[in-house]
């Protein structure tokens, strides 16, 4: 392979790039200030086609504004959970909910607010109607979670994921994952990125598939439903 | 080139470039270029030229990454309303805008995409764009040009 054959010219792009940005700059604030959200917007719709395709039913609950419904997803940390929908599974005699960010006390919460919002989550069939923004449910009402990143994945980001299971479902971290493991009825605690895993986040990544851990990472090219 | 890029685009820049150069200059490589026996202004033009291919393949998966990010964006929101139409939810709300079928809004990243590619006119770097699935085809490319520079180096 010649040098020459890959040998672009550097100032030029730069140029055409520049001008793509000035004439798109609109175009690019509008992208940059939802992508992240349909990002969770998305993972969310997957949970949910997850659940279906393993035989729950699955009913979108919207809050009310007069009369009329209105399909809300929760993309701030903040609001009351009965301001915005959630998916109402069920399955025999089972049911539980898919909330998008939701606070959940972590597992070992004593007196002081110890609680995270996640992502997704996955609870029991609770009324929240009476929850304020600030409230959380309790620990044992979850039944798994997913948090979504729309970057690239980097050790650190595994570490920290692992730290949050930790705090939420430390069972799950455990040689879980062993032949003949029957499937479980629920999604397990997953991270979903938009982008590659860099190559130590991959080794992290690794390590947690030879360990057994019940929890699963996804990233580009790789799917919930797949 | 930066100048007029939002915020969320100049930090991935940033990141890559540091990052293109850490996967091209090894340790290896690092050994390599110390043990040269060649004079510091030799050595200066080796590490300039070294530096001219991490930039050119800063700036090809830079721009790979952006096109790839603004196709995820639409393929993100055609899979959620998608999904939320079987459920008969028409669409979703963020902020102001409306994500439903196909519209404009669902439709936004693949038009920066085209629009994207169209902007370049260099059939090289538009062609790595183009054709290539992952970022590691671009990076194993001028892998090969940074190591044949060394080597070529050494004669």
């Amino acid at each position: 392979m010649s040098k020459k054959k890959y040998d672009f010219n550097q100032s030029e792009a730069q140029q055409q790039l520049n001008n793509f940005f000035k004439g798109n700059r609109s175009k690019l604030n509008s992208f940059g200030k939802t992508v992240n959200q349909t990002f969770e917007a998305y993972v969310f719709a997957e949970v949910i086609k997850w659940y279906k395709s393993r035989g729950w039913s699955v009913k979108i609950i919207n809050p009310k504004i007069g009369e009329k419904e209105y399909f809300y997803l929760k993309f701030n940390t903040r609001g009351k959970p009965s301001n915005y929908s959630y998916a109402l599974c069920q399955k025999d005699s089972e049911q539980c909910q898919i909330r998008h960010n939701l606070r959940v006390n972590i597992k070992k919460h004593f007196k002081k607010r110890a609680n995270i919002c996640c992502d997704i989550s996955i609870i029991n069939n609770l009324d929240l109607n009476n929850y304020s923004s600030d409230d959380a449910i309790d620990n044992v009402h979850l039944k798994s979670f997913g948090e979504v990143k729309h970057m690239s994945g980097f050790a650190e980001l595994l570490a920290s994921f692992i730290g949050l299971v930790h705090e939420l479902q430390p069972n799950n971290l455990k040689r879980i994952r062993i032949k003949n493991k029957k499937e479980e009825n629920h999604i397990s605690p997953f991270l979903f990125l938009s982008g590659i895993l860099y190559p130590t986040a991959n080794g992290i990544r690794d390590s947690i598939k030879r360990r057994k851990y019940n929890v699963d990472v996804y990233y580009v090219g790789s799917s919930l439903n797949s | 080139m930066l100048d007029n890029a939002p915020k969320y685009i100049t930090d991935r820049y940033y990141s890559i470039n540091k990052y293109v150069w850490q996967d091209l200059f090894t340790d290896e490589k690092k050994n390599q270029y110390f043990n040269l026996r060649k004079t510091k202004s030799e050595k200066l033009k080796l590490m300039k030229s070294l530096r001219k291919i991490s930039q050119e393949a800063s700036l090809a998966l830079f721009v790979f990454y952006l096109n790839q990010f603004f196709k995820s964006g639409t393929n993100a929101a055609i899979n959620a309303v998608d999904i939320f139409s079987e459920l008969s939810v028409p669409g979703f709300k963020l902020g102001k805008k409306v994500f439903a079928n196909r519209n404009e809004n669902v439709l936004e990243g693949e038009t920066l995409s085209k629009d994207l590619i169209d902007s370049i006119k260099d059939p090289i770097l538009k062609n790595l764009i183009v054709n290539s699935t992952y970022p590691s085809e671009i990076l194993n490319k001028y892998k090969y040009l940074f190591d044949e520079a060394i080597v070529e180096s050494y004669e």
